[in-house]
């Protein structure tokens, strides 16, 4: 029972400030002072994380587990809340949508992406994934006098609804199968022989349209640009890349384990949904009008990238979550600087010649967006060359060369958005006024950028540990 | 001297670091930062040249530091006689470019900037021996171009600029796959251009044949070769005189260089496979250059496609296989860095005071401006290949190698020899000739204008006398380069 207090610690103090906010808001707070709570609890929790060590025990009765992926994935999702967080301090919110729930939300949803991360037992992911999705609803809606923040939430829920059911359905159909939600007896049971045929083939394929709606895969990528666009900025980027990243921890934690009976249906559908994925993703982008649903495209592109790594099965696992770990920097310092320069009209038109207005935002605004293109020097250009490689390595030239056609297409509309701030003549006249939270955060994803370029090795080493 | 490489490359950066420090108001601080940093960058490279052994084809000043072990890159740097040469010619044109740099008024702060970035990764290419590393840089040109035509280029920059990238883009992902599947193809795996030049022999032919092709790809349209030679006389025309200077200076070379250091050595095989077919593009470039010249009513445009003409030569000496053909192709690219600068900074002077570049507005410039018309005749002489100048001795070795194996060929070539000398009479002609075309006022030259001529001129003439000076850098790397084949 203490290893399972201990390891639970993290998200307990998450949940304590998540309930201290709700009360303070309740009694009028004002939301600063609540983002600072917020910003205590997570860092507070970041430092609570050893106490989980050491790694390998079996807690709260099997339904998590205590693995070193778990481990690395929780501090991941820790560190990417508080970009998010940073993100919503320095977020010129509406006077009138002003509210400090939003941070009872956020830590609330931390907790079920925690748990998510460390799932054991299918009961628990579907649990987590629920919290997290309704939560979700919420946030993505959470300006209720904005027509689009409504249309948002009211897309998200109702696609939502239908993913989570059907994954719920494929859950009941392994439990009808095997009698237990443990993954790791009935991945034992699956490597031992004992192969439910078609069966589970359809209950892999619910639980994936479940996780493929999280990570924004085709088919299940309909609702991605409508909600991040009526949704508010920091909970656009909460959800492109936190959330959707919790769509691939458990794609490998549900399928990656049993991979003997996953390799031919793994081997034939998933290179296909990956390629779909960034070349529709891609295609979308390209002729967006609205920066916003641009970078909400291109969301889906990058997820195609980053399951494109996925489809080779475990060997490419490493360039995956190495794309995951350099996509969490670059997408989150695009959306924030996209944000700080323009909070309200997200047109392209009001971007231009912010390269004058606003130099150094608009300069690293253009360095997340190449990096979202792969140029190099910089570490967007390494986790596409990893993709690539692993690929060529695999001998599937196929996805090697999809991948490679895809990021040309993707510079198009990528640059577009760079020559609109420097190009162009100036059309807007504000002046964006950028909180040091938000200098701290975009610094920080910048660093994220040129450090994992230089030295990627510190993400690529704990990776090795994580997939041997 | 470790790091001495390194130093070179990033100097440039650090420049643009302190650039960026300096307020945007202080134009003259800036400009004075730049052309400082890129002496310094000249300097370091005479430094090099002067330390350089003469007497081995080998790589000097290595430097090699495992950078991602999982994938097998390497920071690995080196300089040998095929790259020293274009080392020199892009710290020299890059120092001359920034001087030549005081038409430009607009935002001058971010244009040294990107100037700088550009400048690194220019040299980077020249220098890079991991492959990963040389599309890093190589790529790294890329966006500063962009910008440089982009913002600072004449009326139709948008589309140029566009054009510009993206036909580099398509050759250089193309190529990316290519240093995958070089670094597959060869045991053990590796991305070091000296290990795989050393184990060409292990990748069987077919698959030789299909990589030089896929590079070939990506150097052809940088080169540009017909008929992937499209963006550059929009690039040309839209983009600011030291633009122009440095894409027909150093820009051009990175494809040729790319040729020598990457197509041949890596891929021996594939590359007598196809050095008939490169010869004939060779050809076509240099009389279909020479006479698109000549259709052109634009200045500019004229020396973008003479460019694309003596880019001709360049094919030629490389497709000739053979240590003349070779030599003629660095010592051609070399002159014509040197002399089309020039050319383009000539162009530059006039259109500074015309604002036009239309031929037929020019005339009679010779009594008004008599030392532009010095300047421009030597030019002119130096690129049609009057012997004496540095050009005839690129054209001449180029020519030469070509006929030893492919003499049809260059008795083909000669055309374009005809058609480029009478391009170039032509130019003079109605330039400088004739009646003054009503504005007689031009004032002349001015001394900043002649200070960053006059190197220009050195060069051409001292190479042009004694062309030893640059050859013997590169004698022995040429060697060991046909060694291989």
């Amino acid at each position: 029972m203490t290893n399972s207090f201990h390891f639970v610690s993290a998200e307990l103090v998450l949940a304590l400030g998540a309930f201290v906010i709700l009360m303070a808001a309740v009694f009028g707070m004002e939301r600063r002072t609540l983002a600072f709570v917020a910003l205590s609890a997570l860092i507070l929790a970041i430092f609570r994380l050893p106490s989980t060590l050491p790694l390998g025990q079996s807690v709260l009765g099997g339904m998590v587990v205590n693995d070193i992926f778990g481990y690395g994935m929780r501090l991941f999702i820790l560190l990417t809340v508080v970009m998010v967080v940073l993100m919503s301090m320095a977020y010129a919110w509406p006077q009138d949508e002003d509210m400090g729930e939003f941070y009872f939300f956020i830590l609330i949803a931390t907790v079920a992406l925690d748990l998510a991360a460390c799932a054991g037992n299918l009961a628990m992911v579907y649990l987590a994934v629920e919290t997290l999705s309704i939560i979700s609803y919420v946030l993505a809606g959470y300006f209720k006098k904005d027509l689009y923040s409504t249309e948002a939430g009211v897309k998200y829920f109702l696609f939502g609804a239908l993913a989570t059911a059907l994954m719920l359905y494929g859950i009941t159909l392994v439990y009808g199968l095997y009698g237990t939600l443990d993954m790791a007896h009935i991945g034992a049971r699956i490597a031992g022989g004992d192969v439910q045929g078609p069966a589970l083939v359809v209950a892999a394929v619910l639980i994936m349209a479940g996780l493929a709606f999280k990570a924004s895969l085709v088919p299940f990528h309909m609702w991605v640009a409508d909600v991040y666009e009526g949704a508010p900025w920091p909970v656009a980027a909460f959800l492109s890349v936190t959330s959707k990243a919790l769509g691939f921890i458990l794609l490998v934690r549900i399928f990656f384990s049993n991979a003997v009976v996953m390799a031919p249906f793994w081997g034939c559908v998933a290179p296909v949904i990956a390629i779909l994925t960034m070349t529709i993703g891609n295609m979308a982008a390209f002729h967006q009008n609205s920066v916003k649903r641009m970078l909400a495209f291109s969301s889906v592109a990058q997820a195609g990238y980053i399951f494109a790594a996925m489809a080779l099965g475990q060997v490419g696992l490493t360039a995956a979550f190495f794309y995951i770990a350099v996509y969490a920097f670059m997408n989150m310092g695009a959306f924030a600087a996209a944000a700080f320069l323009s909070p309200v009209n997200a047109q392209l038109e009001a971007y231009r010649g912010l390269g004058r207005r606003a130099p150094v935002m608009a300069f690293l605004f253009s360095v997340f967006l190449l990096s979202l293109a792969g140029l190099p020097p910089l570490a967007g250009f390494l986790a596409k060359f990893f993709v690539i490689w692993t690929a060529v390595e695999a001998r599937d030239y196929i996805l090697a060369g999809a991948v490679v056609l895809n990021s040309v297409i993707g510079f198009f509309y990528y640059l577009k958005v760079i020559k609109a701030m420097y190009f162009d003549e100036q059309a807007a006249v504000h002046d964006p006024r950028i909180s040091w939270q938000g200098y701290l955060l975009v610094g920080g994803c910048v660093w994220g950028v040129v450090f994992l370029a230089i030295h990627p090795q510190a993400v690529l080493d704990i990776l090795a540990l994580m997939f041997v | 001297m470790p790091y001495f490489l390194t130093a070179i490359i990033f100097m440039p950066l650090l420049g643009a670091a302190l650039i960026a420090l300096i307020p945007a108001a202080q134009v003259r601080s800036i400009r004075l930062t730049a052309v400082a940093f890129n002496t310094a960058v000249l300097a370091a490279v005479v430094v090099l040249g002067l330390n350089f052994n003469r007497h081995t084809g080998l790589m000097q000043c290595l430097e090699d530091r495992v950078w991602i072990p999982q994938a097998g890159i390497h920071y690995t740097l080196g300089v040998d006689g095929i790259s020293l040469a274009l080392v020199f010619l892009t710290a020299l044109i890059g120092l001359l470019a920034a001087l030549a740099s005081g038409g430009i008024v607009k935002r001058v702060k971010e244009y040294f900037l990107v100037y700088q970035v550009l400048m690194t990764g220019l040299l980077g290419t020249f220098l890079a021996l991991d492959l990963v590393l040389f599309y890093i840089f190589w790529e790294a040109v890329l966006i500063p171009m962009f910008f440089l035509i982009g913002i600072w280029g004449g009326p139709r920059r948008e589309y140029a600029a566009w054009k510009f990238f993206f036909y580099t883009l398509a050759g250089s992902v193309v190529m990316l796959v290519g240093i995958l599947a070089v670094y597959f193809s060869v045991t053990p795996h590796s991305f070091n251009m000296i290990e795989i030049a050393r184990s060409s022999s292990m990748i069987p032919g077919g698959v030789q044949a299909v990589l030089f092709l896929m590079f070939f790809f990506a150097f052809a349209i940088k080169v540009p070769v017909f008929p992937f030679h499209t963006w550059l006389p929009d690039a040309h025309v839209e983009a600011p005189t030291p633009v122009s200077v440095i894409l027909a200076g150093v820009l051009l070379k990175m494809g040729t260089y790319g040729l020598m250091r990457i197509c041949v050595p890596f891929f021996p095989a594939g590359a007598v496979l196809f050095a008939f077919p490169l010869a004939i593009l060779g050809a076509v470039n240099l009389i279909y250059g020479a006479f698109a010249a000549f259709a052109q009513s634009d200045f500019k445009k004229m020396i973008a496609y003479s460019s694309v003409s003596h880019m001709g030569f360049v094919l030629l000496g490389v497709a000739a296989l053979n240590v003349t053909g070779f030599n003629g192709a660095l010592l051609e690219m070399f002159n014509h860095g040197v002399i089309t600068g020039a050319m383009f900074l000539l162009v530059g002077v006039i259109y500074d005071r015309a604002h036009t570049r239309e031929m037929s507005a020019f005339g009679g410039l010779a009594s008004v401006m008599p030392r532009y018309a010095f300047f421009l005749t030597f030019m002119s002489l130096a690129s049609l290949g009057l012997p004496g100048l540095s050009g005839f001795i690129g054209e001449f070795l180029a020519l030469a190698g070509t006929f030893f194996r492919f003499p049809s060929i260059a008795a083909v070539s000669a055309i374009g020899l005809i058609a480029l000398v009478a391009l170039f009479l032509v130019i003079i002609k109605k330039v400088l000739w004739g009646k003054p075309a009503g504005h007689a006022s031009y004032p002349d030259m001015n001394a900043v204008e002649i200070s960053v001529m006059l190197p220009l001129v050195a060069l051409t003439l001292c190479v042009g006398f004694y062309p030893q000076m640059i050859l013997q850098f590169q004698t022995y790397a040429v060697n060991a380069l046909v060694g291989l084949l």
